[in-house]
């Protein structure tokens, strides 16, 4: 309970700055809206940097702070840049990872079947920190030798070394070049690691969005290049193990746990950090899941068009041959552990129409337990509430929708799991029967869609750029939608006042459109699923 | 459809998240010890005297034994922890039992303990004991240390020497 509010109090703050966010850089370059294709751009950045950076890098301990020098201060301006850059999307990485997690947990998108990308996070956060603290280790100056002394006495706390590792740092008698090569590999082998978990990671997203938009890249890429120029990364003083480390500057991204280890024991910190790892882990399991209903697959209406296939934003649909001797060659399958019930399956199906008598409404897939049927039901009653000559059916997505149309007369609110449940005969269904004057569709903002791309679908359904397309034959000027964030309410309900002006302007429907409608209507569905719905 | 941007909105964006990043990057500086500090490391790796005699088995006990693992004298192979004190000006500061290394318990104890002390003379005694079998302890080190600021002064067991020295 408390969690929830919480959840829903950090949701209702990353919106508000969000928004500001959205009117500076437009939704589709929103940087929140793109902090898993952000992470991965500042990946590459450091990748390709490392690269230029380790051709010249000595991995002996005696030449490894000058060779690092020599990059910064001998190769004219390049290397300075390079090595600013490697520095500072690393930090930027750091940045953006830890905001996504956030978001991630507050938006709840680890419930149900999205575990997997949750828990594939996880590890990131290991790889990402291990990869950063492992480089400042290769500058073998000041602030290196802290690192190298503090990470080996935590080190040292587990019980599977035969001798300690701090004893590598002794003093400067006892350094040797075979420990600090083995880092130098390391700091190859663990980026590779965390590159292949990054993969991992995005395995169970359709489509995932792993580069940012290019006008967002090239505003990042500029603005680490002038901050590289402005704060070029240096060294700290040689590294000495003579002398202790007394002042030394941190990179607080990084290094912000190491202080502790000066006033707690290894013991604890372990303790600690194993103790949020684990935390963060088991989210997924000891949060409430939400109740919702798998897909199901009615194999004698579904004639294997692929269309919930393509547009199932997590993988959870497959074509399989078909099994039930059908002419068509292919049949649906959901992946019942894939699947988080958004229901966009069923607003692609063709054969997911209100049209159909009511004992022949069932689409080739359906959610399990919000069948077509059900739905429109609602549609039915909830028009039976209406009046007037304004009278709007409004379709919202319950995740981000819902909240922001407060019940008002002469607006019946129909919530989805997803906005692109709404299959676009229903628009026509309740335009053509009168069941409303007009209809409102709300979701998400596109590029930031709970259900990864519910509004897009929907938007390019309408606008007859995907299948199944809204029928041209329906009226434009009494369909209207919106697509934004939850906090703006306010924008929301001032767009159905202004929606139900233009229907008073327009006036009372057609007689001619919803007669023809009336002929059409309940078409026999001897046609199986072969229904069109195009014009 | 082309979207509405504010790119003055997004310049100061990307100042301040260069800004963040810059800055958290490089400061607060820390200090991780003053200027008035010496440090002192504590190391050895050292295997205690085993911990039972070697002992001959008796007839029965033989007869017990599969025919390949017939050997007269029992050995076993488990050594003692080791004891290891370090008192400096008199003040205990340093105390522990260290155990052998392995399941079995037959390897190396090792320690590696850092302090920091306030730099200037001070009277160090390291005491060990590696023998169960034995009263009291088996090696004594004591030495008045001048510490100079931020100096790292490494006392480790010299298994050659069979001493503690301070270098
Ligand atoms: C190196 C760090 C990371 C990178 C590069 C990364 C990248 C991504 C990308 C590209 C997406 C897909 C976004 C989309 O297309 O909708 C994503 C989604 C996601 N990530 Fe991450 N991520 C990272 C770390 C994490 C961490 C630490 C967590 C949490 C523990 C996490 C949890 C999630 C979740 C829950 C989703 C959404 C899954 C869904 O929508 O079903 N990620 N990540
Ligand atoms: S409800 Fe349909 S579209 Fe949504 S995840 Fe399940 S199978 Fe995919
Ligand atoms: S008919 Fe429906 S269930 Fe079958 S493949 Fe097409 S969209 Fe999927």
């Amino acid at each position: 309970m408390i969690i929830r509010s919480t959840q829903k109090l950090g949701m209702k703050l990353f919106e508000v700055v969000e928004s500001r966010f959205s009117t500076a850089f437009g939704e589709s370059w929103n940087p929140f809206y793109n902090l898993g294709a952000l992470s991965f751009f500042f990946f590459w950045i450091v990748a390709a940097s490392g690269v230029y950076l380790y051709a010249f890098f000595d991995t002996s301990i005696t030449s490894a702070y000058t060779s690092v020098e020599s990059i910064t201060n001998n190769h004219f301006y390049i290397g300075g840049i390079i090595r600013g850059l490697h520095r500072y999307a690393s930090d930027a990485m750091v940045v953006t990872m830890t905001i996504h997690l956030f978001r991630e947990f507050l938006m709840g998108r680890f419930r149900g079947a999205r575990w997997f990308s949750w828990l594939t996070g996880v590890p990131l956060l290991w790889l990402v920190f291990a990869s950063g603290i492992n480089g400042y280790w290769l500058v073998w100056d000041q602030l290196a030798q802290y690192i190298a002394i503090l990470t080996a006495e935590w080190f040292d706390w587990l019980p599977f070394f035969s001798a300690p590792m701090a004893q590598n740092f002794l003093n400067e008698a006892s350094l040797s070049d075979r420990f600090f090569s083995l880092l130098a590999f390391l700091h190859i082998g663990i980026p590779l690691t965390l590159l292949l978990m990054m993969w991992v990671h995005i395995q169970r997203m359709a489509k995932a969005k792993s580069n940012p938009p290019r006008g967002l890249a090239l505003g990042t890429l500029a603005a680490l290049i002038i901050l590289s120029i402005a704060k070029p990364a240096v060294s700290q003083a040689p590294a000495n193990l003579d002398r202790a480390v007394t002042d030394v500057q941190l990179d607080w991204f990084f290094l912000n746990l190491y202080p502790l280890l000066d006033t707690v024991s290894p013991g604890d910190l372990w303790g600690l950090v194993g103790f949020i790892t684990l935390l963060i882990a088991v989210v997924p399991w000891i949060l409430p899941k939400g109740k919702y209903s798998i897909a199901t697959v009615n194999l004698e209406n579904c004639n294997g068009c692929e269309r919930c296939f393509i547009d199932c934003p997590y993988d959870a649909v497959t074509m399989q041959p078909r099994t039930d001797g059908m002419s068509f060659s292919h049949e649906a399958v959901v992946r019942t552990n894939l699947c988080v019930g958004c229901g966009i399956c069923v607003g692609a199906c063709p054969t997911a129409t209100p049209f159909r008598r009511q004992t022949q409404l069932v689409a080739g897939i359906e959610l399990a337990e919000f069948p077509l049927k059900n739905l429109r039901n609602e549609v039915l009653q909830a028009s039976e509430t209406l009046s007037g000559t304004d009278r709007v059916m409004a379709f919202a997505c319950s995740e981000c929708g819902k909240d922001k149309l407060a019940r008002q007369p002469g607006v019946a609110v129909v919530p989805l799991p997803c906005i692109a449940m709404l299959p676009p005969s229903f628009i026509d269904f309740v335009i053509s029967k009168r069941l409303a004057d007009g209809v409102f569709l709300t979701g998400c903002e596109t590029a930031n869609c709970y259900h990864r791309y519910g509004s897009q679908w929907t938007e390019e359904r309408i606008e007859g750029k995907r299948d199944p397309q809204l029928r041209k034959r329906v009226p434009r000027e009494r369909v209207a939608r919106l697509w934004t964030s939850a906090v703006n309410g306010g924008r929301v309900q001032q767009e159905i006042k202004q929606f139900r002006s233009r229907l008073r302007d327009v006036g009372p429907m057609r007689d001619d459109y919803a007669s023809m409608k009336q002929s059409l209507s309940f078409v026999s569905s001897e046609t199986g699923g072969n229904i069109h719905d195009t014009d | 459809m082309t979207e509405k941007r504010n790119f003055i909105g997004q310049i100061i964006a990307y100042l301040f998240f260069a800004g963040f990043l810059g800055v958290l990057s490089n400061y607060p500086t820390y200090s991780h010890t003053t200027a008035d500090q010496a440090t002192i490391k504590l190391t050895m790796n050292h295997s205690g005297k085993l911990k039972e005699k070697c002992r001959q088995r008796s007839e029965e006990e033989m007869a017990k034994l599969p025919p390949n693992m017939r050997v007269s004298m029992d050995c076993p192979r488990e050594r003692s922890p080791i004891k290891l004190e370090m008192i400096v000006d008199g003040k205990e500061i340093y105390k522990e039992t260290l155990l052998p290394f392995g399941l079995t318990r037959d390897g190396e104890a090792t320690a590696y303990r850092r302090f920091n002390i306030k730099a200037g003379e001070h009277r160090v005694q390291v005491r060990m004991k590696d023998d169960v079998n034995t009263e009291g302890y088996d090696y004594h080190f004591e030495q008045t240390l001048t510490l100079a600021p931020s100096q790292v002064m490494v006392i480790h067991f010299d298994n050659l020497l069979g001493k503690f020295v301070a270098i």
